[in-house]
């Protein structure tokens, strides 16, 4: 364990913030106080053994808002994730397996969505079905389906034509059954990679339409919308930034460190097997 | 339309054609008997490996036809590419046993389908350690993975084994210790095989008949005992001397 420790310095930060914002999401249901409860005679309190992490400019708790902030923050980014994987890797290994017009088609709208920086995309995007979390997941969702798609269908031509595939044919699998033996264990390291560095992407992405409107609407507490709220304060009570930017930047930090891990963890040729 | 029992492929008149114009198989025909090696030569690009995937319907003839007498298996050139890296050689294995649509053979029914002592024994039968069922192929050597691809290919003992340039990227001695591998095999369980190469001298080692591919065309066909006979065709010769240099 020790020279586990040793080898992976950074997967062990990674882990430790994993369990730092794990406990976040579970402690948010008992945060000392209720997130949205204005007490406009205790705005903007300092530091204090009462109020951990002060209080914001309409005496709402700043540590009950960060953690219920969690909540919201790291729970729309995983559920934009996923839905994100759920739509981009079976269509690239569809696209990439199938091949021919199938592919061209598939590959011409990926283009089309991947033309649009992404931030820009997502900006209309919400502007246009305007304000609010459904819509500012579904602005996201958009945008990021198409990397796992490029990613999977990538992987996937370049081993498709490989002679394993050809013994697994002719020893009678079937299309989907060689895809989920043989395309899956491939795709699957860079996939996990990929989108652990993407989580840190989407929270920055949420946090940012948050932050100019587009995402959480007042009261619901959210990292970026409380930047949004605590801008006006700025100099006089620079926590009410300060607090919720250091969470979003941590959360960015493990993902990015996370992802790291991962990548090695995935990669079979640095795996020890006893022989 | 039935082939002889005895029979274990017969080709007819394949033609192939590439989209790109290239002429890869030009009224090809052959025949593999039960128990026998039929060696096929040629250089690269004569259409000897066109012919195996057609035969073992990869790809399809444009023209011609195809009879098979039951099962067939191949063992690829590149041993690296033959087996999957993410997976456990076990898993690789025991791919065409693990469809369960072919039964175990007898000569494995005694392990009375138990997966891990199959995969051993198959092991076992092309000298590999049964500790190597659970490494991944990039801890095996070149050698050792073609041996791994050899045991999948007689687990189920199929009527016919395709060996398409089995010993070309493996050392000089590696190959010496898989042809004589392959024999022994042959001899112990009545294996046919198709035996390609562009190695004359691997294909008389192994074969009983030679068939010499030139352009798509088999331009000659002969038993191995009269390859240095006089009559050779010119480009027989031709591969004659590349090896006796």
């Amino acid at each position: 364990m020790n020279q586990f420790l040793l080898r992976h310095p950074k997967s062990i930060i990674g882990l430790l913030v994993v369990s730092f914002v794990l406990m976040i999401v579970s402690v948010s249901y008992i945060a000392p106080y209720d997130p949205n409860h204005v007490t406009m005679k205790e705005r903007l309190l300092p530091i204090s053994s009462e109020h951990w992490l002060g209080t914001d400019h309409l005496g709402r708790d700043i540590f009950s808002r960060i953690l219920v902030g969690a909540r919201t923050t790291v729970g729309t980014s995983l559920l934009i994730l996923m839905c994100s994987l759920l739509i981009g890797i079976p269509i690239g290994l569809f696209s990439g397996y199938i091949g021919g017009r199938f592919d061209r088609v598939l590959m011409k709208i990926v283009d089309a969505f991947m033309a649009f920086p992404d931030y820009i995309f997502a900006i209309v995007l919400s502007g246009l079905l305007g304000p609010g979390m459904f819509n500012l997941i579904f602005a996201i969702v958009i945008v990021k389906w198409v990397g796992y798609t490029r990613l999977v269908r990538s992987t996937v031509i370049t081993e498709k034509h490989k002679e394993y595939v050809l013994l697994a044919k002719i020893n009678g699998l079937r299309s989907f059954q060689i895809l989920k033996k043989h395309m899956i264990p491939h795709i699957m390291g860079n996939v996990l990679v990929l989108a652990t560095l993407d989580l840190g992407k989407i929270i920055l992405m949420i946090a940012a339409l948050s932050y100019i409107g587009l995402g959480a609407q007042p009261p619901t507490a959210e990292w970026g919308s409380m930047l949004n709220e605590g801008k006006a304060f700025f100099y006089n009570a620079p926590l009410l930034m300060v607090i919720p930017g250091l969470a979003i930047m941590l959360f960015v930090l493990m993902s990015n460190l996370l992802g790291d891990y991962l990548r090695d963890k995935f990669d079979v040729k640095s795996k020890k097997v006893g022989i | 339309m039935s082939i002889p029992s005895e029979t274990v492929i017969e080709a007819e008149r394949l033609s192939k054609r590439y989209k790109c114009g290239h002429l890869a198989l030009d009224d090809v025909s052959l025949t593999v008997k039960k128990g026998e090696c039929l060696g096929i030569a040629g250089e690269s690009g004569s259409g000897k490996s066109t012919l195996a995937r057609c035969l073992l319907a990869i790809e399809s003839q444009d023209i011609g036809k195809i009879m098979r007498n039951g099962t067939m298996q191949a063992v690829f050139q590149n041993p690296s590419a033959s087996l999957n890296p993410k997976l456990k050689v076990i898993d690789s294995l025991m791919e065409p046993l693990d469809g369960g649509k072919i039964a175990y053979p007898s000569f494995l029914s005694h392990f009375r389908e138990d997966r891990r002592k199959t995969a051993e024994f198959l092991l076992k039968l092309v000298d590999i350690p049964g500790s190597y069922l659970d490494a991944y192929p990039h801890q095996l050597s070149g050698g050792q993975k073609q041996r791994i691809s050899i045991a999948r290919a007689i687990s189920v003992e199929p009527s016919l084994i395709i060996l398409d340039e089995p010993t070309s990227s493996l050392d000089v001695s590696v190959q010496a210790n898989i042809l004589n591998l392959l024999k022994d095999l042959q001899e112990d369980f009545g294996l046919s095989y198709l035996f390609i190469s562009h190695d004359l001298a691997a294909v008389r080692f192994m074969s009983q008949r030679i068939a010499i591919m030139q352009r798509g065309k088999i331009v000659e066909h002969f038993a191995s005992e009269e390859l240095f006979s006089e009559e050779r065709h010119p480009c027989t010769q031709q591969l004659i001397a590349v090896f006796e240099s």
